[in-house]
């Protein structure tokens, strides 16, 4: 699994407060039952922050789970390894 | 996130507009899917047009509203209703914003904090009554602070019709009101329902007939041609001065929040003490509750109520002219929220049982000469209107 993956998915933990090593790949919108607004926007700014990318709210719309948000990071690029 | 602009890589645009900047087909086909099946866009229009010249506090102006637009359709919306919020000493413009609701597909996406954020900029001190979680939390993480949950009582008017509806566990009843719900049940499997119904209702409207004589000395007028402005405005002045904090209830507002024509859905309700006007009580005619907990109910609500903390006779004598209006419009249940420990009293003493808390108060106070106690018990809130937000 690429640096890319295993970043996102740390994110994910940190944003729904899943434990360390708990599987993400299959989160989304309708499964992650404290994925709310506030969260989704917690998930962006992280996101945006890790990678370097200023994401538009259309970007922010397609982020409906690990998937999507994978796709759009490999699209959009961002920095491949952490710069913090 | 950046926002308001068109995203290069997808051919759809996203952004916060106010419900006035907003193409009227794609607001009505909102409300459309939301609130009212046959908005159209003249109607919406109209009603934007209307709801500026009406504007109590801010004549002129329509409501602040927000909407959040995709692609050329509304996918949010967020409204306020314009008040002015008094403090002890001064009463401040403010709004309380209402109607926070995202299409399905779109919640828990980014849409719901967008709307807030964008409406927290345009309004100064505002509150908010909100049932869900996520609207909470959203609101919370946008400055607004979270004072606790009015407390919700219902006053079944009807024991035989709700006992058919509803049980007292799903309601919520405490104990002592079940053996009415156990007696009627029991009934209505021997084909004895009526006669049980009457005479469980027999009791307790004996019981407020009891109540009545005590109050006897209050004139009851129904209908809201039958106070003047400044009797209004001059028990509201009277009122405050008990209060530490509150939504105002001028005449102005009061007339301009419930209207009272024949086609509305309130009715005031004025109590007077030797030709002095000592309360005023406001009910939302009844429909079918939204609240999970009272699904199929036909319920009326109290919608808002005004009476000075030490003169809780004269609320209690609006509480039962309100039960008997209640009753007229053919209720089964009368369903009023309280904040403040008096009226609170009053709803318990006129025979409302609790139903635990769901509307959440929260309030932004921003920068400014304003001193609001952040104690939910130091306001003086009732329910509105006792509809809900949707989801965000």
């Amino acid at each position: 699994m690429d640096d890319k993956a295993l970043r996102l998915q740390q994110i994910f933990r940190a944003v729904f407060e899943l434990p360390d090593g708990a599987e993400v790949r299959n989160i989304g919108q309708g499964t992650q039952p404290n994925w709310d607004s506030l969260a989704h926007v917690s998930l962006i700014v992280a996101i945006e922050s890790e990678f370097g990318l200023e994401l538009s709210t259309v970007d922010s719309l397609r982020v409906t789970s690990y998937e999507s948000a994978m796709s759009l990071l490999e699209e959009k690029g961002g920095l491949s390894a952490s710069t913090t | 996130m950046t926002e308001h602009k068109t995203d290069s890589a997808a051919t759809a645009s996203a952004q916060v507009l106010a419900a006035e900047q907003t193409p009227p087909e794609a607001l009505a086909e909102f409300y459309r899917q939301t609130w009212n099946a046959k908005a159209s866009a003249e109607a919406v229009t109209r009603a934007l047009r209307a709801s500026a010249a009406g504007n109590a506090v801010r004549p002129g102006q329509a409501p602040t509203a927000v909407t959040f637009v995709l692609a050329d359709r509304v996918i949010g919306y967020l409204g306020s209703i314009p008040a002015w919020f008094w403090d002890g000493s001064g009463e401040h413009t403010a709004d309380w914003l209402k109607g926070f609701m995202v299409l399905p597909e779109h919640r828990n996406g980014p849409v719901g904090h967008m709307l807030l954020r964008d409406m927290t900029k345009r309004v100064s001190v505002a509150g908010s009554l909100v049932v869900a979680e996520p609207a909470r939390r959203l609101m919370q993480a946008l400055g607004y602070r979270g004072l606790g949950a009015l407390s919700n009582r219902v006053l079944v008017l009807r024991y035989g019709r709700l006992a058919t509806r509803i049980s007292p566990d799903r309601l919520g009843l405490p104990r002592f009101v079940h053996p009415w719900f156990g007696v009627i049940r029991a009934a209505q499997k021997i084909g004895l329902a009526y006669i049980a119904g009457a005479v469980a209702g027999a009791g307790v409207r004996m019981w407020h007939a009891v109540r009545r004589l005590r109050l006897r000395k209050y004139e009851i007028a129904v209908g809201g041609a039958h106070a003047t402005d400044e009797e209004i405005d001059t028990l509201w002045n009277r009122v405050r001065v008990g209060l530490a904090s509150a939504s105002v209830r001028n005449a102005r507002y009061l007339r301009w929040r419930y209207p009272d024509g024949p086609n509305d859905a309130y009715t005031f309700i004025f109590v007077r003490d030797a030709g002095q006007l000592e309360a005023i009580a406001v009910i939302r005619r009844p429909s079918t509750s939204w609240e999970d907990r009272l699904a199929g109910v036909k319920l009326a609500t109290l919608s808002d109520i005004v009476f000075r903390t030490d003169n809780v006779e004269a609320g209690l004598a609006a509480l039962a002219a309100a039960r008997r209006v209640a009753l007229r419009f053919g209720a089964d249940a009368l369903l009023g929220s309280a904040s403040h420990p008096v009226l609170e009293r009053a709803l318990k003493e006129s025979g409302y049982v609790g139903l635990g808390g769901t509307l959440h108060f929260h309030l932004r106070i921003p920068e400014g000469k304003h001193s609001f106690s952040t104690d939910i018990r130091d306001w003086w809130l009732t329910r509105g209107d006792g509809s809900s937000d949707g989801g965000v």
